[in-house]
């Protein structure tokens, strides 16, 4: 089998270089796939993010965007350049987490509310 | 580092998308499928206005394929006018030549999206292998289209899931990519296999046939 490869680099280096590299890179896209299915990171998607939008929270949270609004203490109806959590953050002063946790528990509050309306 | 470039299309919405696409088709290695995905999920939460990030994306993908495709033909072509001044080569080159006129068309519709961390490669030897211009540009465009569409689309569908989205994604295009590649290369060893033995039979021959 060395014999062949040995034989395969002498008459198409190029060829044989770039088929090993794509074998090579196979393997790794397909190992890393199979692990992500057998070992799923925690399921980071269902919390807040800095990098998300009021809008964004909003939709992906299946809450009204006034109540995000009202927490953030935004204009909604103003629009303009839009803005993440991150430089909301900033522009107030205070860490992101601190703003993330803020709007955590204005979720909660209005899914507990919504509960006992129904 | 996905939370980065999502961070990126939230502050500068679709330049920032255009931009990578542009960038991405010249072999310049910017995830922009991820940043489709993202402007796709801004879109739907109604901070991006849709034919905004589409034309952008798609617009910044087509530039930056037709930049390919010409540095290709200016700096390709007299690379391979070179190479085929050898008579042995000659009929090598003319075989490819005829090929990528064939099917240039199909290979780089499926370079711009199927295949997509091709596509870079697939537009410069397009340009130095003199496909038709006009061609090149009418299966890239459809090309293209696809591939903005599915990404933006996934965006929007899987808007609150799109890490996820982004890991399976990368990694299926990168295990097609890789598969394309692999034939493509095992199909031209082939090739040279053959011609290699073919050239040792004529020299074996030729050489019996000095010595008699």
């Amino acid at each position: 089998m060395l014999a062949k490869y040995k034989h395969f680099w002498h008459v198409a280096p190029v060829a044989t270089a770039l088929l090993s590299i794509s074998i090579i890179l196979l393997v790794v896209f397909t190992l890393r796939l199979t692990v992500f299915f057998l070992r799923p990171p925690p399921p980071r998607d269902m919390t807040i993010q800095p990098w998300m939008t009021p809008g964004f929270v909003a939709h992906s949270w299946h809450v009204p965007p006034d109540v995000m609004a009202a927490v953030l203490q935004i204009d909604a109806s103003k629009g303009g350049r839009m803005q993440n959590l991150d430089h909301l953050a900033t522009e107030r002063g205070i860490p992101v987490e601190e703003l993330i946790k803020t709007i955590e528990s204005a979720i909660a509050e209005f899914r507990s509310q919504e509960n006992s309306e129904k | 580092m996905t939370d980065t470039l999502f961070a990126l299309v939230t502050s500068y919405g679709a330049i920032v998308v255009f931009a990578s696409a542009y960038l991405s088709c010249l072999a310049i290695p910017i995830p922009t499928s991820f940043m489709m995905l993202a402007a796709g999920a801004f879109v739907a939460a109604g901070d991006l206005i849709f034919w905004q990030v589409y034309s952008a994306a798609f617009f910044g993908a087509v530039a930056g394929d037709q930049t390919g495709f010409h540095l290709g033909r200016w700096g390709g072509s007299p690379v391979v006018e070179r190479l085929s001044r050898r008579p042995s080569r000659r009929k090598l080159v003319d075989r490819a030549q005829l090929t990528i006129d064939q099917h240039g068309g199909i290979g780089v519709f499926f370079s711009t999206w199927l295949f997509a961390p091709l596509g870079p490669w697939v537009n410069f030897i397009a340009g130095a292998a003199k496909l038709h211009w006009g061609r090149f540009t009418l299966w890239d465009i459809l090309g293209e289209a696809i591939w903005v569409s599915v990404y933006i689309g996934l965006g929007y569908a899987f808007a609150a899931n799109i890490s996820t989205v982004a890991e399976i994604a990368g990694n299926v295009v990168g295990i097609l990519a890789a598969l394309a590649l692999a034939a493509a290369m095992a199909f031209w060893l082939r090739h040279a296999i053959k011609h290699h033995k073919e050239q040792l039979a004529k020299g074996l021959s030729e050489g019996t046939s000095e010595n008699i």
